[in-house]
């Protein structure tokens, strides 16, 4: 694997993590700007205040505003993940993703035993470099 | 042992159901007591079974009416934990703590006791609850079953004053005993999910409070908890 093939796995880790742990702001910020906007966007047609969401992009946000909706955007992650056991959980790299140009999908596999075939994926994380590191781009379950 | 009007029984099914029955069509009062020398099927929360023999077994129901409002009912859990340990400790010297909801642990996390709360509701409130208790004789060295379950009686009425009397003093005394503050669990949820955090306390509903390190605050209900484990780190490459 690359050195960056190593990074990528890294921040889909960490991300993954942070989701299980409720590690809220890591989450946020293992976002990409483009992510974060699609939430937000997606977060304001559902019936958030505007300016809200002009405080949440802004990094304005008062702590409370900014815990109760990224406490919704982990409860939306997780759904994504819904039956996953993220004990069992491990990444390996796979194609270039289709978000984004230049983007990476982390495959999400549960292993099995061994009679019964390959590790199972259950998910994928796209990541993208960005300012000099990977982000997230989108997490993808398989329900 | 105390004035509480009291039923015993050799064998039954669970002290439980007695209790219930007597709540509920002899609208037996406040602090009403049933004691079952063995129970066939011991039931815990979620209808977990009692890993200890009945012979070695001290169980008893107790009814109690506090005055709650049904969104607080989880407090009854949190009352008759306390209850118990009161009981506990004035039956051993070692130390001993709870586990939310229903566990009452060794100092080395070891369960030699629980409750379970089977609570009535009403319109905004609760009307009764039935709060059974065991507790495993082994643990407590101590041979006689009668004045074990004198203390849990004992140990149950104070509990129930407390939860009439100061609910906010009831939360407070059970982190204070709480044996996994401060410590980092995984709370596996129904029907499935988990959530993770260092345990910080329970809230003034009785909900388990796990807090991240980045400091999010997130709470478990007792009904929504399967059980809860000691963290093991997470996913590797």
């Amino acid at each position: 694997m690359t050195q960056d093939g190593h990074a990528a796995i890294a921040t889909a880790q960490a991300f993954v993590d942070a989701v299980a742990w409720g590690e809220h702001t890591t989450v946020w910020s293992l976002l990409s700007s483009e992510a974060r906007g699609a939430v937000l966007d997606l977060a304001t047609r559902r019936g958030m205040d505007a300016l809200l969401a002009a405080r949440l992009r802004e990094g304005t946000a008062a702590d409370d505003e900014r815990d109760e909706f990224l406490a919704d955007l982990l409860g939306g992650l997780r759904t994504e993940l819904a039956g996953v056991d993220y004990e069992q959980l491990r990444c390996k790299p796979g194609p270039a993703g289709t978000t984004v140009a230049g983007s990476l999908l982390v495959r999400l596999l549960i292993d099995v035993p061994s009679e019964l075939g390959d590790a199972v994926p259950v998910g994928s994380i796209e990541v993208v470099a960005e300012g000099g590191r990977w982000v997230v781009v989108r997490l993808d379950g398989n329900k | 042992m105390s004035s509480s009007p009291s039923r015993r029984f050799p064998v039954a099914v669970n002290a439980e159901a007695l209790a219930l029955a007597w709540a509920r069509q002899e609208a037996a009062q406040a602090g009403s007591v049933v004691i079952v020398d063995h129970e066939i099927s011991p039931r815990g929360r979620l209808g977990r079974l009692w890993p200890h023999p009945a012979e070695r077994t001290a169980v008893l129901a107790a009814v109690w009416r506090p005055t709650l409002d049904a969104e607080r009912a989880d407090l009854v859990w949190l009352g008759a934990s306390l209850g118990l340990l009161t009981a506990a400790r004035s039956l051993v010297a070692a130390e001993v703590g709870l586990w939310w909801p229903d566990g009452i642990v060794t100092e080395d996390t070891r369960r030699f006791g629980e409750v379970r709360a089977e609570i009535q509701l009403g319109p905004g409130r609760v009307v009764s609850a039935v709060v059974t208790a065991r507790l495993h004789l082994d643990h407590l060295g101590l041979p006689d079953r009668e004045d074990v379950l004198a203390a849990m009686i004992e140990g149950l009425q104070e509990g129930a004053l407390t939860l009439d009397a100061e609910q906010d003093a009831v939360c407070s005394a059970y982190v204070a005993s709480h044996s996994l503050t401060g410590r980092i669990v995984t709370a596996r949820l129904l029907p499935r999910g988990a959530v993770r955090g260092t345990v910080g306390g329970v809230d003034d509903h009785g909900q388990l409070e796990l807090v991240s390190s980045t400091g999010l605050v997130e709470r478990v209900p007792v009904d929504n908890l399967d059980r809860l484990e000691i963290a093991t780190p997470l996913m590797r490459s």
